[in-house]
């Protein structure tokens, strides 16, 4: 933010000043141009590294609204969500948590891998996703009226088989959804070439070696090779790091602990670089 | 086998049934070789050492002795449309990592490009010898021009097996083979110069299968001019990673008898479905011995889904106490091979994680506990002492689980699995057992119970361990003396079983399924009926804050098992031999929620 500019709303900061990249495989963009035109919750789902991160920031980006994301982890709590009392000397003062700064100023506010949260904690976004559009804070006796540029965006892994870590009828019902998966092998093939600024051959053997592991994907593995994993192994290449090396340490050890998996995965990296 | 063009692999009154039970303990699992060549393939493929495999009527005893009682032949993978069998000589589990890996690599390269089983006609044995060698180089092209990598992996051997040079039908086999795959292969033998540009120029379409199978062809009528003698007898493939290709060829003899496996599997299997058609079978057991033992009766209603209403009273559960079995010998060789067992009980232990929960109103802590904090600010303000308890702090509890593993005892569960010298109920019992051990250390509630049914009106319910059990000698004993009996009415088990989980102390409950396919009884004949009513009781079970959740190894289960337990809550265990594995995943996962 340049020194002169002063804030005009607390939200400013959470502009995107630059395009980030992204590389459209469908329909997706403008969907959710439509989706964003009636204000409808979105649900993006896919596995994990596979671009949803990016499609929202992408989105925020075009759409020239401010983007608030929020990592859901099991400790988070309603009050992480929408605010909490502090202390100070004159005794308590009323903090706006970031859902609740995106819904007075009017952001897309990005709920990642929203599973993860507690089940009571994803029940406070039920009025602001209906028709209603608003967010009670109990505590502070007050009720928000969403900003009309606000909209909610969350995302999860359906991979993830649990009895606990998965969406409420109540609340997936709420959301449009959009399904996401790793790019086609060419599409993904360029994503890695440009992210990682690599010649498009050693994308396309890293795509192949991750093509190979994601066959692997309830035999042995949980997950295969993400496109960020990609990424990462191709920007080590491009600074000189050996490929094998470049593999092992971003794609084949992060992935997995099961010695019989590395091996196999070593297997195809041996199998796919020349 | 080793020598190519042998009518059949199987000697007659090879003693295949005395070797079962040395190969059942000898259950080498290629773990991480089997992902690797089911990650090539993008499907299952299963890697397993060649003695074991001998009950599938392909591996004979090897390594195979030569006719002349000179020193035995070294023995070669054998690949089969969903296996590859590895000898002795490849290690035991994962040693010799380029080895096992080259012959993956190299089944995966027949596997793809090669046509399984092409009729070998009259094909002459020198001709068929040399055909399946210029078919092994021909999908390692392929293969190689996919995965540039394995040229790397293939070469040493290559180059190895072309040490020796001399003017044997094997060393010049082998110089061919190398010369074909290494660039920088020396070679002035004239053959092998014209193997070689044969080769290259059917190299422009490496697809052409007829081009290869006459340059093949052209080089064995080469070597028969040039009279370099071949014995079928002493020749194997060449080098050792590859397979005795076996894979590529069927011999016109049809007379042999098919593989003793399926003879096994015939035999010992009912159809899935036979209980159905006729009568149960009276066994001994059904009688006054069952009713003397402390017997629960309890009824339970059951759904019908045409007239869309429970009807009440209408099956009856009988629960058997858990009781020691007599004597109980294990059903299979198989249960000693728990595959990596130790492992399992890790993974399990590992994924057992403590939930983490907010300690309120501490002495210290990371975060103003903000109630403590207003309540202590209130009583400052009116003049009392505040309590000085006002933090949080980050603690850690661990969610106690019940957890009920409801094993399939129907009389369908006595198939074999192929290849695995074990019945489905082996699996299952072995699966159950090394799930309980491993529950057996982490403090949660564990209890194994069976079940099979014969009409509405008997269906049996066995506790095989229980709740409060430790999981002794007569425990384990009750389990693998459990015998597959009778049908499968998974709706009442699962209302009976839903009852007794309920009633266990526990902060989550689960009843995790373990059947192979769907639900059937001898007195209904509508197929989706009892699959609505099983439907209905895990929805029951649902609303009592109990979770059921469906393991099965019968691909065709998929619409039953989705229907039953809903699209999360069944896993299909496309492998049998994987279902331990499989269900300690499944654990895993659950205990990580």
């Amino acid at each position: 933010m340049p020194e002169a500019a002063i804030p005009m709303s607390p939200i400013d900061a959470f502009r995107l000043d630059t395009e980030p990249y992204y590389r459209p495989t469908g329909d997706e963009i403008a969907l959710f141009e439509q989706a964003y035109a009636l204000r409808m919750p979105m649900l993006l789902k896919g596995p994990t590294g596979c671009g949803k991160t990016r499609f929202v920031e992408y989105m925020a980006w075009r759409l020239g609204r401010p983007l608030l994301t929020v990592a859901c982890s099991e400790d988070l709590t309603a009050s992480d969500l929408v605010g909490r009392y502090l202390l100070d000397a004159e005794g308590t003062r009323w903090h706006d948590g970031p859902l609740t700064v995106a819904v007075r100023h009017g952001a897309i506010c990005y709920l990642d891998e929203v599973v993860e949260a507690r089940q009571d904690t994803t029940v406070v976004i039920h009025p602001l996703t209906d028709a209603r559009r608003v967010l009670p804070l109990d505590k502070r006796g007050e009720l928000v009226h969403a900003h009309p540029d606000f909209q909610l965006v969350v995302s999860y892994n359906p991979g993830y088989q649990s009895a606990a870590k998965d969406l409420k009828q109540s609340t997936r019902q709420r959301f449009g959804a959009m399904e996401f998966d790793y790019p086609p092998a060419a599409i993904e093939t360029e994503i890695v070439a440009t992210e990682a600024d690599i010649d498009l051959g050693m994308a396309e053997r890293l795509v192949a070696i991750a093509t190979r592991s994601r066959a692997l994907k309830g035999r042995g593995l949980e997950e295969g090779i993400s496109t960020r994993m990609l990424i990462y192994a191709g920007r080590m290449i491009g600074r000189g790091v050996e490929p094998h090396a470049a593999c092992r340490l971003a794609m084949i050890q992060p992935l997995v602990d099961d010695p019989d998996a590395i091996s196999a995965l070593e297997g195809f990296v041996e199998a796919c670089l020349p | 086998m080793n020598a190519v063009p042998r009518a059949h692999p199987t000697a007659p009154g090879s003693p295949r049934l005395a070797a079962d039970d040395a190969a059942a303990g000898d259950g080498v699992v290629f773990g991480a070789t089997r992902l690797y060549l089911s990650g090539l393939c993008g499907r299952d493929v299963g890697v397993e050492s060649l003695r074991a495999g001998s009950a599938t009527g392909h591996g004979a005893e090897a390594p195979t002795r030569s006719p002349f009682g000179a020193a035995p032949l070294p023995a070669r993978p054998v690949l089969l449309p969903s296996r590859l069998l590895l000898p002795a000589a490849f290690g035991e589990g994962d040693a010799e990592t380029d080895l096992q890996r080259a012959a993956a690599s190299h089944a995966y390269a027949h596997l793809r490009y090669s046509r399984c089983g092409r009729p070998a006609g009259s094909l002459k044995p020198i001709a068929l010898a040399l055909v399946s060698a210029i078919e092994d180089a021909r999908v390692e092209a392929l293969a190689i021009r996919e995965y540039p990598g394995l040229r790397r992996l293939f070469l040493p051997f290559l180059r190895a097996a072309a040490c020796q040079r001399d003017l044997s039908f094997a060393s010049l086999v082998a110089r061919l083979q190398c010369a074909l795959l290494d660039d920088d292969h020396v070679d002035d033998h004239f053959w092998i110069h014209k193997g070689h540009d044969l080769f290259r120029k059917a190299s422009d379409d490496l697809h052409d299968v007829e081009a290869f199978h006459q340059t093949g062809l052209m080089l064995a009528n080469d070597l028969g001019q040039m009279r370099v003698r071949f014995s079928p007898q002493e020749y194997v493939v060449q080098p050792g990673y590859r397979d005795d290709n076996s894979f590529l060829w069927t011999y016109p003899q049809s007379t042999t008898p098919p593989p003793a496996s399926m003879e096994l599997s015939v035999a010992a299997a009912r159809p899935p479905d036979a209980p159905r058609q006729t009568k149960p079978p009276q066994e001994p057991p059904t009688g006054p011995d069952e009713v003397a033992a402390a017997v629960l009766v309890q009824r339970y209603r059951e759904w019908s889904h045409r007239i869309e209403r429970y009807r009440e009273d209408w099956c009856t559960v009988l629960d058997h106490p858990a009781e020691p079995a007599p004597g109980g010998r294990p059903q299979g060789g198989a249960l000693a091979r728990v595959p990596a067992a130790a492992r399992i009980r890790a993974h399990v232990r590992n994924a057992a994680v403590h939930r983490s929960q907010r300690l309120r109103r501490q002495w210290e802590g990371e975060e103003i506990d903000l109630n403590a904090a207003i309540d202590a600010d209130v009583a400052r303000r009116g003049g009392e002492a505040p309590d000085p308890r006002v933090f949080l702090r980050p603690g850690r509890r661990r969610h106690r689980y019940a957890w009920l593993l409801l094993v399939d005892l129907s009389e369908s569960t006595r198939a074999m699995v192929p290849g695995l010298h074990a019945t489905v109920l082996d699996l299952e019992k072995q699966a159950a057992l090394t799930l309980a051990a491993a529950v057996s250390g982490t403090g949660d509630r564990f209890a194994l119970h069976g079940f099979c049914s014969d009409t509405r009106e008997r269906v049996h319910y066995r506790r095989l361990v229980d709740f409060c059990g430790d999981l002794g000698e007569d425990s384990v004993g009750a389990v693998q003396a459990a015998a597959p009996r009778w049908s499968t009415r998974l709706g009442a088990a699962l209302r009976h079983a839903t009852g007794l989980v309920a009633a266990e102390e526990a902060d989550r409950r689960v009843i995790i399924v373990l059947t192979d396919g769907a639900p059937s009884d001898v007195d209904v004949f509508d197929d989706r009926y009892l699959v609505e009513d099983a439907r209905m009781a895990v929805r029951e079970a649902a609303r009592r804050e109990v979770a059921c959740r469906g393991i099965t190894i019968d691909a065709a289960a998929d619409g039953v098992m989705r229907t039953i337990f809903g699209h999360r809550g069944y896993r299909i265990v496309e492998n049998p031999a994987a279902l331990p594995v499989q269900l300690s995943h499944l654990f895993a996962r659950l205990s990580a929620s």
